[in-house]
């Protein structure tokens, strides 16, 4: 068995012993505490990045509140649609950065070989690779997207319930189209400086009002650059609800899990080890 | 006689500095595809503004909004974000130099470390910047149209673009110098490029903002950073009636050269230098 093999049958290994939610929830919690530590031990600078990043968030914000001063209503969308789909967007994107940060690095561990240390530990690659970074400024997002929520998004419970849901389907959608554009550097080589570009495009797209989008752009944007599942999709629960789009869209997102690890799993076949001692301290 | 040779100290002195800014001119362009490759987002968020701004028009009915048609406004946009994108981080070299100690072999050398850094940043900020004007322009010529722009125009608003960003550097520097005594700056930083991409006119011009806005943004500095150097491409200041724009250009540029000489001299004498 080869090594690339031997890694394929740990992460599958690993999987079913992470399959339990349980199991894989304590993981996470456990990467979650220990990247906060770590990050919180640098008061000053842990501060200035979440400072940072809500201040940024903040002026987006307030160019689209501009915008719709100006132009109430843009084939539909106006002021509070924005405010939903900022508030959602940055919440997901926020969680997910903050849980699975290292997605963002993938492109970079596949190129240089630095996958082997986590081939050789008992736990699903995926998610052990995902989970081992803690994006510090993601806690600006979540930060931003809360307050915003509470502050411009007319909350109500049900639309409480329904903003949680639509972050989180946000979180998933976004953070699995990382997965598959890092995971382009098991097919093309060093692929991080393209990974990072798709990725910021789709975060781009996915802040913008999709109105404002026609014919074959917007058919790229659910396919090929799918920032409408990002921020359409759940901004629709919260514009109209019904339970056969609950499914559906649910549906979506199961099947965007299950292509990122289709996808990265193919890949870990053709991975070459780079030889790397590392130490992960 | 001593006129004379403090006219030739200042003249050598001069030259130095354009040296140092032609060398890292000639490096920016030695690297050239890959500096345009970095600036690759530029088209995304061109392509996205062409897009918001085409529907805008389309959906309100009108054929200029404050002034601007829509090729105008894309363009001035192209304008704004290939000045903004193009312009080198010196807040945070300056922060970088004074954190890493760097700082105390610029003091032993026979050049000034405020103007080294700016003979830098002006040398490749101006590589980059026609660089992203070309590149954004292609795409605002793809999706509304080609603008004309006037000889004098183009003159004009390069005199006062290269001001702009002097004055960006001048402000942006004296943050980075802030590291004498606050361990983060990047704060300071990203506070001020915020005001100054949304009060400066970067993502809009100031006109469509609300009243309250405008009159805010008419007083700050931050408008003839962008904003104003980026009007007189697109016509909306005359060419010909550009010099009290570029007086005040020049008057905030000293009243901030100022403060930073202020900030480096006081920061200084609190830096205190160990061997190694």
């Amino acid at each position: 068995m080869s090594r690339e093999d031997s890694g394929l049958a740990q992460d599958r290994a690993g999987s079913a012993r992470t399959s339990g939610l349980p199991g894989a929830v304590g993981l996470i919690k456990a990467y979650l505490v220990a990247n906060v530590s770590m990050e919180v031990e640098y008061g000053a600078s842990f501060a200035a990045r979440v400072f940072s990043m809500l201040i940024n968030d903040c002026m987006w914000l307030v160019f689209w509140i501009f915008y719709f001063d100006r132009f109430p209503v843009v084939r539909g969308w106006g002021r509070q649609d924005v405010v939903w789909l900022w508030s959602l967007l940055a919440t997901g994107y926020g969680f997910g950065v903050v849980f699975f940060g290292n997605a963002s690095n993938l492109a970079r561990l596949i190129a240089r070989g630095e996958l082997d240390v986590y081939l050789t530990q008992p736990k699903s690659v995926l998610l052990h690779v995902l989970i081992s970074r803690s994006v510090a400024s993601g806690w600006g997002d979540v930060g931003f997207g809360l307050i915003v929520f509470a502050l411009l998004g007319e909350p109500t419970p049900v639309r409480c319930l329904l903003f949680a849901y639509g972050a989180l389907l946000s979180g998933v959608f976004h953070t699995c189209f990382v997965i598959l554009a890092q995971s382009l550097a098991f097919f093309i080589g060093n692929s991080e400086t393209f990974a990072s570009q798709l990725s910021q495009t789709i975060v781009h797209f996915s802040t913008y009002p999709t109105a404002i989008y026609d014919g074959w752009i917007k058919i790229i944007l659910f396919t090929v650059i799918p920032a409408g599942f990002i921020s359409y999709l759940p901004i629709r629960l919260m514009r109209s609800f019904s339970w056969s789009y609950v499914l559906g869209v649910t549906a979506a997102a199961a099947g965007f899990i299950m292509l990122s690890v289709l996808v990265f799993r193919a890949g870990l076949r053709r991975y070459e080890s780079g030889n790397l001692v590392v130490s992960r301290l | 006689m001593m006129n004379g040779r403090r006219v030739s100290s200042l003249g050598a002195s001069a030259l130095k500095y354009w040296a140092i800014g032609v060398i890292t001119a000639k490096s920016s362009l030695a690297y050239i595809t890959d500096t345009v490759l970095r600036q690759v987002f530029l088209v995304v968020i061109i392509f996205t503004f062409s897009q918001l701004w085409s529907v805008t028009y389309r959906v309100t009915g009108q054929s200029t909004i404050a002034g601007f048609s829509v090729t105008q406004m894309l363009w001035y946009l192209v304008l704004t974000e290939a000045i903004t994108l193009g312009q080198v981080r010196a807040a945070a070299a300056m922060d970088d130099d004074v954190k890493s100690g760097q700082i105390a072999y610029t003091l032993s050398r026979p050049y000034n470390f405020i103007l080294y850094h700016y003979a830098t940043y002006i040398g490749e900020t101006l590589v980059r910047i026609p660089a992203n004007i070309i590149l954004g322009g292609a795409v605002a010529s793809l999706t509304v149209g080609l603008i004309r722009f006037s000889i004098a125009s183009v003159l004009v608003g390069t005199l006062s673009v290269v001001l702009g960003t002097t004055l960006h550097f001048v402000v942006s520097a004296g943050i980075g110098l802030l590291a004498f005594w606050f361990e983060e700056t990047q704060s300071f930083y990203l506070l001020y490029s915020r005001v100054a991409l949304l009060l400066g006119g970067v993502m809009l011009p100031l006109e469509i903002m609300p009243a309250p806005v405008q009159r805010v943004a008419a007083v700050l500095p931050t408008r003839y950073m962008i904003y104003e150097p980026a009007r007189i491409f697109t016509g909306h200041v005359q060419a010909s009636g550009a010099a009290p724009l570029l007086l005040r250009q020049v008057a905030w540029i000293a009243v901030f050269s100022i403060v930073l000489n202020l900030v480096y001299r006081e920061g200084v004498k609190h830096a205190s230098v160990q061997g190694g």
